[in-house]
């Protein structure tokens, strides 16, 4: 990942130390929302509760990077849309330009890769698939807690999706989903629904 | 064409930022109201004195006006030029002229407003070079703008209250100042 800000020095991150700090930061939020321990009864229900609130919290997380970075991000970066069109259309080509956006400059900018495929249904449901996402490739495959994990860690990308296209004005709902469930859960899907 | 006042304008018309550039020497205390003056009520003691005088919040509100209308809801975008792109494609230039100033608009992708008002004393030849000055200077102000949004600890798409971009802001506005005085 490579950040560079505007004062001229390009200030770069480590790969590896990034990945050791998203990690971190799910172990972290876990920690931060231990399931409660009063309510005994019903322990499972306390448990996907807390695992909710993981996702939640990591989710935030990503939607406030995901925000600042499109500021950074968009600063040389205007897309035309031709002009005299119909208002859904205009909208509807202003969502996938922003989409493009997202799917070219962003993943470039912090996975040093573009998104393997975009899908649309041009009515504003987008999926993205990522058949390697980097943070992911390192996650046991089979184990329970491996996918519980996973899939905590895999809201950060999702916040860091919802936060860009919010600042581009489009408010969307993001969730996550894993391709390959047997072999691999560094393939995942992102879908992309605007409200 | 000194800068007079910039305002920083938020997706939804709501103010980020207002600031007037002026000596403190010459301020003088009867345009610089707060809000409750202008109801008559005594002014507060724990705020400090507003950071733009009533005009100059009048042109910058005005001219907001005139950018909805350049800029609007989409199809927008009515001021770029075909095939620009870039800061080329942001800079929205000139909204309106209001008494001896005119007042400059920018727009970025993420519909952040920038309104700068300037004096009004160029040479009719000289505009195009004044128009690029101003445009490189909103790019400038821009890019503060941008180092104010990555600071994690600043909320997103509140007003901005900052004394690092306040300096920095007033460090780059004075070159400016300085570079087009004559």
């Amino acid at each position: 990942m490579e950040t560079s800000t505007s004062t001229g020095a390009d200030s770069h991150v480590s790969e590896q130390i990034f990945e050791f700090l998203v990690t971190e930061l799910t172990h972290y939020s876990r920690a931060h929302c231990a399931p409660a321990s009063d309510s005994q009864r019903d322990e499972e229900e306390a448990l996907a509760m807390a695992s909710e609130m993981v996702q939640a919290k990591v989710e935030r997380m990503g939607y406030s990077v995901g925000y600042r970075i499109t500021e950074r991000l968009a600063l040389n970066k205007t897309w035309n849309v031709a002009p005299n069109q119909d208002t859904a259309v205009a909208v509807a080509s202003q969502q996938l330009e922003a989409v493009k956006f997202l799917c070219k400059d962003v993943w470039l900018e912090l996975f040093a890769k573009q998104i393997d495929k975009l899908q649309t249904n041009h009515r504003g449901v987008f999926v993205l698939k990522d058949l390697s996402l980097k943070w992911m490739l390192r996650f046991p495959v089979g184990a329970e807690d491996s996918r519980i994990m996973a899939q905590q860690l895999l809201s950060y990308p999702c916040g860091i999706i919802r936060g860009c296209l919010s600042n581009l004005g489009i408010p969307a709902v993001v969730s996550c989903d894993f391709l390959a469930d047997g072999q691999s859960m560094a393939a995942c899907s992102f879908n992309i629904k605007v409200k | 064409m000194a800068a007079i006042s910039l305002a920083i304008i938020g997706k939804n018309n709501e103010p980020l930022f207002i600031k007037e550039f002026f000596d403190e020497s010459n301020r003088c205390s009867t345009n610089f109201l707060y809000e409750e003056e202008l109801f008559g009520l005594p002014p507060p003691k724990d705020r400090p004195p507003p950071a733009c005088s009533l005009r100059q919040q009048f042109i910058l509100h005005s001219a907001l006006d005139r950018f909805e209308q350049l800029a609007g809801p989409s199809p927008g975008y009515a001021w770029r030029t075909i095939n620009a792109s870039g800061t080329d494609a942001m800079f929205v230039g000139l909204l309106c002229p209001v008494d001896d100033l005119r007042v400059y608009g920018y727009m970025t992708t993420t519909q952040i407003k920038f309104i700068l008002c300037v004096e009004d004393d160029a040479l009719p030849d000289d505009q195009p070079s004044v128009d690029e000055m101003i445009k490189r200077l909103l790019f400038k102000i821009h890019r503060l703008y941008v180092e104010q949004t990555l600071n994690p600890f600043s909320s997103m798409g509140a007003p901005i209250s900052s004394p690092r971009f306040e300096s920095q802001l007033k460090s780059t506005v004075t070159a400016y100042n300085h570079a087009v005085a004559r």
